[in-house]
């Protein structure tokens, strides 16, 4: 299968370390859908990771499972040292306030009925952190940082703000309780073109200020590129390829992410021009997925051996950090 | 050599009525298009370039849309004057129409070989079982495998890029000589993006079909277009060949909206360049330039007076009092 085994973890800088993480939903007919299988990662203190993949390839179960929303069926997840699944009540609680999220659809994950400032002041009411006027102290101080004004919107509700100024919200909430983690999950992939730049702007900023770390999720990979210093290309549960990201994009060694990078339509025309060839297929169902590398039914490189043996993830001579789970790497 | 475009669109309107007043949605819009090009239709969300397109095939809402100017003459005919009667039979025959999401396209209780036949029958005097070969050939030409099989699957057994394929073959069932795509990859992975986006230029060479193509993607546009039309706010703000607007925009607005774009070849953790503020309400919009209060190069006039269309008579024009120098 596209990619397991542990021998790109770092050990020693991790703020978050992810290992052999598997999680299995049921299908009708009692058949079960894998969407994560095998997955280890870590996240090393103060960098951004970024995420890309297609429909279907975990990368959402991934950011879920790391945060125990919900649990793994198995695997083991340690941030800061400590067993987020071994934590439970109150520890639990406490190891997720370092850890927060950011979702894809603003106005979905934000309470319609709520007003801004409640919305953003809920993580710290959970958390039982001061008394109101220190919240509320801190709730402006955050929706500042993310370029709100808190006098000005506070008072009002999702729908009565855009999309843009929502993914804003999102992030102040996210930002609210001062986590060591900030996992967003596809965060600007609803937002406009000229949106979509404020937000990945702001959260650079945000990173800078609150001295974060980030798991980035997108399929955009040109997104991933801006903000990411690692990467990791995700392929029907598995770890295709991982790299630092100038690595990664300049060289690619996976077949999938080498199809990923081609398949990207650039912005120089060639309508009129000779068209390269084209990736096969679509990813199967992952109700069935194929035996030994999960890539080799659309490969060009696939060999009798892909469909045998799974390749393990294996460091590249030469390329510090460039870790590729092929038989045949490019 | 000029020959009569196969559609001009010429000062087009369309209004909706809201209880507040009446949102300019289109607002004076005009292009031509020649047979067998394809003109890019780019624009954010509520630059109405959907309602662009559904003004052209006459399917908007009547309740509440006011076809409050302008003309669209396809082949020598004025379409917003032909009676609906008329309209059905340019409809699907001559101009077809493609959507986003393929899925809620499709019906789900009908196989897709139905849906096809349906069509064929609908346009052409082929006979039912003439009608079913022709439906198998036409999913073959859109690279669905075992057509003969699929043709008697419901659309829910498909992926989002067979599914897509499926529609396709349903637009192309009667040969028009304009397909109208509105953000037809939007909804699919970026591998199958590509493939879709390599169906729709073989199939267009082949039929010498004029595609206008709607989409917020600018790496589509670069992919798939001979021309470039960039909306904002109702308005066509530029048009010019594609090389023009992705190298030498012109008109402000297509300039920044290409700087904020995340690209490939950029490298990691630079700043992008925004656009200030959000797009403005289309009910009471701007007096002036739509674009001016979120543009960095305003002058005073650009608050007061619509900018006319400059380089008329160019294959490059822009509205815009100033513009970026000529590079």
């Amino acid at each position: 299968m596209a990619g397991s085994g542990t021998a790109h973890l770092q050990r020693d800088n991790a703020l978050l370390s992810a290992q052999n993480l598997v999680k299995t939903y049921k299908a009708k007919g009692g058949r079960r859908v894998q969407a994560l299988s095998d997955v280890s990662l870590d996240i090393v203190r103060g960098e951004t990771l970024g995420v890309v993949g297609e429909s279907g390839s975990g990368k959402s179960t991934l950011a879920r499972a790391i945060l125990a929303l919900p649990r793994p069926d198995s695997g083991t997840v340690r941030f800061d040292g400590a067993a987020v699944f071994d934590a439970a009540g109150a520890r639990l609680r406490g190891l997720r306030q370092q850890m927060q999220m950011v979702f894809q659809d603003p106005l979905s994950s934000l309470n319609p009925a709520h007003r801004i400032l409640d919305i953003v002041a809920m993580p710290l009411l959970v958390a039982g952190s001061g008394t109101a006027a220190e919240r509320r102290a801190t709730v402006m101080e955050t929706l500042r940082s993310v370029g709100l004004d808190g006098e000005v919107v506070g008072h009002r509700r999702p729908y009565e703000l855009s999309g843009g100024q929502c993914q804003r919200v999102s992030i102040a909430r996210a930002l609210v309780l001062r986590p060591a983690l900030l996992v967003c999950d596809e965060p600007v992939s609803a937002l406009d073109v000229s949106v979509q730049a404020q937000v990945l702007n702001l959260l650079e900023d945000a990173k800078a200020a609150f001295s974060l770390t980030m798991l980035f999720i997108s399929h955009d990979l040109s997104v991933v590129k801006g903000i990411s210093d690692r990467v990791i290309v995700m392929y029907l549960g598995k770890i295709c390829e991982i790299a630092p990201t100038d690595a990664l994009y300049a060289t690619p060694r996976h077949p999938y992410t080498a199809t990923l990078l081609a398949s990207v339509p650039s912005l120089t025309p060639k309508r009129r021009s000779a068209q390269p060839q084209m990736p096969r297929g679509e990813t199967p169902s992952p109700l069935d997925v194929p035996s030994g590398c999960r890539f080799r039914t659309r490969c060009p490189a696939a060999t009798e051996r892909c469909a045998r043996e799974e390749p393990q993830i294996r460091p590249i001579d030469g390329s510090p950090g460039h870790f590729v789970a092929c038989h045949h790497p490019g | 050599m000029t020959t009569a475009p196969l559609l001009e669109v010429d000062g087009l309107k369309t209004h909706f009525r809201l209880p507040h007043g009446e949102l300019r949605a289109v607002d004076g819009v005009s292009f031509t298009l020649q047979a067998g090009r394809t003109l890019g239709v780019v624009g954010e969300s509520g630059s109405g370039k959907s309602v662009l397109a559904r003004s052209i095939i006459g399917l908007l809402p009547m309740a509440q849309a006011v076809e409050a100017g302008g003309r669209v003459v396809f082949d020598g005919r004025d379409l917003r004057q032909l009676p609906e009667s008329a309209m059905r039979q340019v409809r699907g025959r001559q101009i077809a129409m493609i959507f986003q999401d393929p899925l809620t396209s499709l019906n789900p209780v009908m196989t897709v070989g139905r849906q096809i036949v349906q069509v064929l029958r609908q346009h052409t005097d082929l006979a039912p079982t003439a009608a079913r070969e022709r439906a198998v050939e036409l999913l073959a030409e859109v690279g669905i495998p075992a057509p003969r099989q699929r043709a008697a699957e419901y659309a829910h057994r498909m992926s989002g890029g067979m599914r897509q394929r499926i529609v396709i073959a349903i637009a192309l069932a009667c040969n028009p000589r304009l397909l109208i795509a509105d953000e037809p990859t939007t909804a699919l992975d970026v591998t199958v993006q590509a493939q879709i986006l390599d169906l729709l230029r073989r199939l267009q060479d082949k039929h010498a079909m004029a595609l206008i193509l709607i989409t917020h993607n600018l790496g589509v546009v670069a992919e798939m277009c001979d021309d470039v039309a960039v909306m904002y706010a109702g308005r066509i703000v530029e048009q010019a060949g594609v090389g023009d607007i992705l190298a030498r925009p012109r008109m402000r607005y297509t300039q920044a909206l290409l700087q904020s774009v995340p690209r490939i070849d950029s490298p990691s953790h630079v700043r992008l360049p925004v656009i200030p503020g959000q797009p403005p309400n289309l009910v009471t919009p701007p007096s002036g330039c739509r674009f001016a209060p979120r543009c960095a190069h305003r002058l005073d006039r650009c608050d007061s007076e619509i900018p006319p269309q400059s380089g008329a008579g160019t294959d490059h024009r822009f509205a815009c009092w100033n513009p970026s120098p000529e590079s």
